[in-house]
């Protein structure tokens, strides 16, 4: 059997530890593993065929999302399935689910330019993020026109209330129907952090198993705001790093092997 | 309700000028009027600021007409809401996207030049050598940002980035040889119109071209091309060369121009579109 990981290099260059030590496991276990970082190739489109029983899409990059457009036209098994991946990566699309099932969640915007959220600023500040961004690449807050003006995002503009007083350091993680709390503070490199784990309430959990159904998601995180009125999703990260998960690279492991038997 | 007109919307971009004031093109007036000649009520939108958990499909079909960014993640937040939208958001996304199409393309059995994509241009570097090459912006339209290569020319060195210093695909494609004519063919569902044009066309006329019977391998390609990508409304550019010929683009829900015929065409797809979509939806009542 061959598992083929997509991963993201980024930068500076870094292999999560957690992953490098999933790829010893698997391979351990019989698995041919193969970790590919698509923006250091020179990939030939006319040739590109299905190579591997699994793949693994662990990059928030566009040529990685283009490469996995392409596998699963061809019909290739992915995980997260791409439709998921796809609904996750567009905030518009996700912050839309998030609503449509009543999940605790900012209230949500999109617009094609920040000045077009000029009115609503009355209510209060707003985070204004890029709709496909990741790692905090472009996040910032918004309380005044001028911050608005000085906002130049192509395209499109998403924004949700900014939780001025709300606790921001939980992170939810999923693999498949296991759900783990880890706390730690957060910054543009928080996802290169260990944290620590964390309990979580049974609203979270519930949560978090509701948004793995509606998305179409087996390994995910989430970002909580912790509010006085309650725990919010603030985003929903397909595939996470799993950083400050106990023993996550055995379960993960565990979980490819499973995904494995299913080809 | 299901008796009252169907209600049609053209998702459009704005005026430059006026941004918020829909640009509604010669072909989506005449394919607006053609459906409301059909008993249909045409609307026309640029979207603007939204609370995303309020959109919801207030018409029976959409028309994503311009494919921008906004109008993308509008689209598909109606196709979630249950809406019917043609193209459909996931379809015109991906046909802008030039590294995933040209190799869906590619494995339909489409004839497409040498392609390759990679994260730094230096990477192209080697295959310079066997011919020109033409560099193109991942989701690019219209020329912009597309540069050639000569033969044994220097691609340059550096990674494409976003506006939040995130990084893009590069896409590179070998010229592919021509005659000096291009084959346009433009396909409405299953209809489908050829015209011949100088290349490259630099003149109103030359880009018009002239209207040709294609051939049926022509025909079968750009269905193929169709297919593989999920459109149903689309152009089709072929380079020709002899026996030989290659797709070096294709566009969700092209301009149409020389293709007289078309708009009529367009009107009667989208007036069918709208009567499936509302049997469905009396359907799903039952």
């Amino acid at each position: 059997m061959k598992i083929s990981f997509i991963m993201e290099r980024g930068d500076p260059p870094r292999l999560n530890p957690i992953f490098a030590d999933v790829f010893g496991r698997l391979e351990r276990a019989g698995v041919n593993v193969a970790v590919r970082f698509p923006e250091e190739e020179l990939i030939r489109l006319n040739d590109l065929a299905i190579d591997a029983d699994l793949y693994c899409l662990k990059s928030d990059g566009e040529m990685a999302l283009s490469l996995a457009t392409v596998l699963d036209g061809m019909g290739a098994r992915i995980l997260n399935p791409l439709d998921a991946t796809l609904l996750a990566k567009d905030k518009v699309t996700a912050a839309y689910l998030l609503a449509r099932a009543d999940i605790p969640a900012p209230i949500a915007f999109a617009a094609p330019a920040a000045a077009e959220f000029q009115a609503r600023l009355t209510r209060g500040p707003l985070i204004l993020k890029p709709h496909r961004g990741y790692h905090g690449a472009g996040v910032r807050v918004a309380r005044s026109g001028a911050d608005l003006a000085s906002t130049n995002y192509p395209g499109v503009v998403f924004a949700q209330d900014y939780l001025e007083r709300a606790r921001v350091d939980l992170k939810v993680y999923a693999i498949g129907e296991q759900i783990f709390g880890v706390r730690k503070a957060f910054s543009r490199e928080s996802f290169l952090h260990e944290g620590e784990s964390a309990p979580l309430s049974n609203e979270i959990i519930g949560i978090a198993r509701r948004i793995g159904a509606i998305f179409g998601l087996e390994l995910f995180g989430l970002d909580i705001a912790e509010a006085g009125c309650g725990p919010r999703v603030v985003d929903v990260n397909y595939f996470p790093g799993y950083r400050g998960v106990p023993d996550a690279a055995r379960l993960l492991t565990d979980y490819f092997l499973r995904a494995l038997r299913c080809c | 309700m299901t008796h009252a007109k169907p209600r049609i919307l053209f998702l459009l971009s704005g005026e430059p000028a006026n941004p918020d004031r829909p640009q509604v093109s010669a072909l989506t007036a005449e394919v607006a009027a053609g459906l409301e000649r059909r008993g249909a009520s045409v609307d026309f939108l640029t979207p603007g600021a939204v609370e995303i958990a309020r959109l919801h499909p207030a018409h029976d079909l959409y028309v994503l007409k311009d494919k921008t960014p906004f109008n993308l993640s509008v689209a598909q937040v109606l196709a979630l809401a249950g809406a019917r939208v043609v193209n459909t958001a996931r379809a015109s996304a991906v046909a802008r996207d030039k590294v995933a199409a040209t190799a869906l393309i590619s494995a339909a059995g489409v004839p497409v030049p040498p392609s390759w994509t990679a994260g730094t241009a230096e990477r192209f570097a080697p295959l310079a050598k066997d011919g020109a090459l033409w560099l193109k912006p991942q989701r690019g339209s219209r020329g912009f940002g597309v540069r050639r290569i000569g033969r044994d020319g220097n691609p340059g060195a550096g990674r494409a980035l976003d506006a939040f210093g995130l990084p893009l695909p590069l896409f590179a494609q070998h010229e592919a040889p021509s005659d000096g004519t291009d084959l346009k063919l433009y396909v409405v569902g299953e209809r489908v119109w050829a015209l011949r044009r100088p290349y490259p066309a630099s003149t109103l006329k030359e880009k018009l071209g002239r209207v040709v019977t294609p051939a049926p391998e022509f025909v079968a390609a750009a269905l193929a091309c169709g297919r593989a990508l999920g459109l149903e409304l689309y152009g089709v550019d072929f380079l020709v060369s002899g026996d030989s010929y290659s797709v070096v683009d294709v566009n969700a829900f092209p301009g149409y121009k020389g293709a007289a015929a078309a708009p009529e065409a367009l009107a009667d797809y989208l007036f069918n579109c709208v009567r499936g979509a509302r049997t469905e939806a009396a359907e799903a009542l039952r």
